[in-house]
């Protein structure tokens, strides 16, 4: 599914983000990590006027900790976050939920300021974020969070009174020993939601819940029996009646369209100078066309489109050396990036261990998926993935084969990862 | 030598791991359009009218056709089995005509340069529904008084049909040999 056509914007400063965003009156649209956003815009259930793009501004990502704080740039990619070892320590209820974040090509570009800002019903970070008693930096000052109530419709309520708010940096006071929980339910390891819990006891205690509801949402007789000494999880799920008021409401609120909007006419080339496998690419395109059909349109069609939404991976591609989803990045958003598509890591022959084994193992049928794991698979060994199934079956569970039923491609992973020699981190 | 047992690693397969894979998708032919469809968002309804003449005038759209239009061109297909007596399927036009009756179904095909523009086109079709009662449930619909889907069937069921080759312990009592 293609996006409504819409113009785009990618401004280099803070301050000149938010003059665009004035002059736009509220038809424009952040565009922060763009993984909820662009889907949703291949939908078609929001179809903005015009597309300001955070990515290229300095100052906005990094994460620091200090006086027991943890600051985020609001820009900070879920990746990044993951990776951080210090702050993974020291919020471990941050980091176990954003192991339920999509998956790694998504965590690659998706950003916390964006899912603060979207407030997602599913989403796991607005609820972690209430039960960490997260701060928002604004530059009119901080303000604690309390109950996420902007849902996507409120935000594009406020949006169009002129409000704005600015969040350069998430700030989280850095827990101590204090028991918690995280549990979510989904269909597939990173799918959307269909039920979450964000727990933490102790004083204040917190018990979130999302997925259910349109918006995260505390547990107040949970919290009080929590605070009253109760057995932690069973005292949450005691206070949760799905079909009482207190935390009701249709699973996917379909608040997505009530901003649908129709977008005049926004067919203007843009151009952008890119690497592609290592040979510079010029291409004047327009800003809604996704990076996996500009790669395709260049005659790349190694390249596949399957869901068009990012959750099948047979659109992988790798820019600037990280696993993304092709349909998930604008052609426009990858100026002055490098992308390798599987042509290209077929021709360095840095995949030729995999495609051997792959072979040799039968581990494809028809091929569609084939390259989106082998690059997949490439990066979990570059990271210095192990052979352990487990892990490799995590690693490769944002892509989908209808084919093979995986034990051959999970074969061909494990052999090349075991084999000596090979690269280790 | 036995073949069992032996891997038999494909030729063919060395290309569709390069990325060198020729798909539907990948294929560009001369004059070669791509089609959006609008679609039925109700499991059963009466289309009242289709109007697109705002899609017809969209940027790079080359034809736009609903049940209508198309029905002198392309006949009707009739799912059905001869050699199953009794078996009945309604009549499945290329696009809906006059009644959609399954949620998804295509009620009007738009051709253009692009697949872009054509779902922009697709999104100026407008269609009036007048909805009707669905069956959404099997087992509700062999129930006597549950709507009609088909007015031209004898009923929602498509297909009855019972095998019956004597009791399972006769046929393992029989058998040469159990494990």
């Amino acid at each position: 599914m293609k996006p409504a056509p819409f113009a785009y914007h990618r401004p280099q400063t803070l301050a000149e983000a938010l003059s665009l965003w004035s002059d736009a009156g509220g038809e424009a649209v952040w565009l922060a990590g763009g993984q909820s956003l662009i889907p949703a815009m291949a939908m078609r259930l929001n179809q903005p006027e015009a597309l300001i793009d955070l990515g290229r501004i300095d100052g906005l990502r990094g994460i620091a900790i200090d006086g027991g704080v943890a600051r985020i740039g609001a820009m900070t990619a879920y990746a990044d976050m993951l990776a951080d070892r210090a702050l993974c320590a020291g919020l471990p209820m941050l980091a176990r939920a954003l192991t339920h974040v999509a998956h790694l090509a998504i965590r690659n570009r998706g950003t916390i300021g964006g899912s603060l800002a979207l407030s997602d019903p599913a989403a796991e970070m607005p609820a972690v974020m209430l039960a960490l008693m997260m701060r928002r930096s604004l530059s009119k000052g901080r303000r604690p969070a309390r109950d996420c109530r902007r849902g996507l419709h409120d935000r594009h309520v406020r949006n169009r009174a002129g409000t704005r708010r600015d969040h350069h940096r998430i700030d989280i006071p850095v827990q101590d020993a204090r028991p918690w929980d995280f549990r979510e339910i989904a269909r597939r390891q990173g799918d959307y939601a269909l039920a979450g819990l964000a727990l933490r006891g102790g004083a204040d205690p917190r018990v979130v819940w999302f997925g259910l509801s349109t918006h995260a949402q505390r547990d107040g007789a949970a919290e009080a029996a929590l605070a009253a000494g109760q057995d932690a999880v069973a005292a949450a799920l005691q206070g949760i009646d799905v079909m009482g008021d207190n935390v009701t409401g249709p699973r996917r609120a379909p608040i997505w369209r009530a901003c649908c909007c129709r977008a005049r006419s926004r067919r203007c080339g843009m151009k952008i100078e890119l690497t592609v496998n290592g040979d510079p690419v010029q291409a004047e395109v327009e800003p809604r066309l996704h990076l996996a059909d500009l790669l395709r349109g260049l005659g790349l069609t190694g390249t596949h489109l399957g869901c068009e939404h990012g959750v099948c991976g047979a659109c992988t591609v790798v820019l600037d050396g990280r696993i993304v989803r092709g349909c998930l990045t604008l052609a426009v958003q990858a100026d002055g990036c490098a992308v390798e598509t599987v042509e290209g890591a077929t021709q360095t022959g840095r995949i030729a261990a995999l495609q051997d084994a792959f072979h040799r193992r039968n581990a494809l049928q028809c091929g569609f998926c084939t390259g989106g794991m082998l690059l997949t698979a490439a990066d979990y060994l570059d990271r210095g993935g192990s052979a352990d199934r487990a892990a490799i079956r995590e690693a490769l569970s944002g892509n989908y084969c209808r084919c093979t039923g995986y034990q051959a491609i999970v074969d061909a992973v494990a052999e090349v990862a075991a084999a000596p020699g090979a690269p280790k981190v | 030598m036995s073949w069992i047992g032996t891997p038999l690693p494909r030729p063919n397969a060395r290309r569709l791991l390069m990325g060198k894979g020729r798909y539907v998708d990948d294929k560009v032919l001369p004059r070669m359009v791509h089609a959006a469809f609008v679609r039925s968002p109700h499991a059963h309804a009466r289309i009242l009218s289709v109007d697109c003449t705002a899609a017809r005038a969209a940027a790079g759209v080359v034809a736009v056709w609903d049940g209508a239009e198309i029905a002198p061109a392309v006949e009707p297909f009739v799912g059905v089995l001869t050699h199953l007596a009794g078996m009945q399927s309604a009549p499945q036009p290329a696009l809906a005509h006059g009644v959609t009756h399954w949620q998804g179904e295509p009620v009007v095909i738009v051709l253009a340069e692009s697949r872009a523009l054509a779902e922009d086109a697709a999104a100026l079709v407008e269609v009036d529904y007048d909805p009707l009662d669905p069956v959404t449930d099997p087992f509700a619909a062999l129930e006597p008084g549950s709507p009609l889907i088909h007015p031209d069937l004898r009923s929602n069921l498509c297909l009855d049909r019972r095998i019956d080759a004597g009791p399972v312990d006769d046929g393992f009592a029989r058998a040469r040999r159990r494990w």
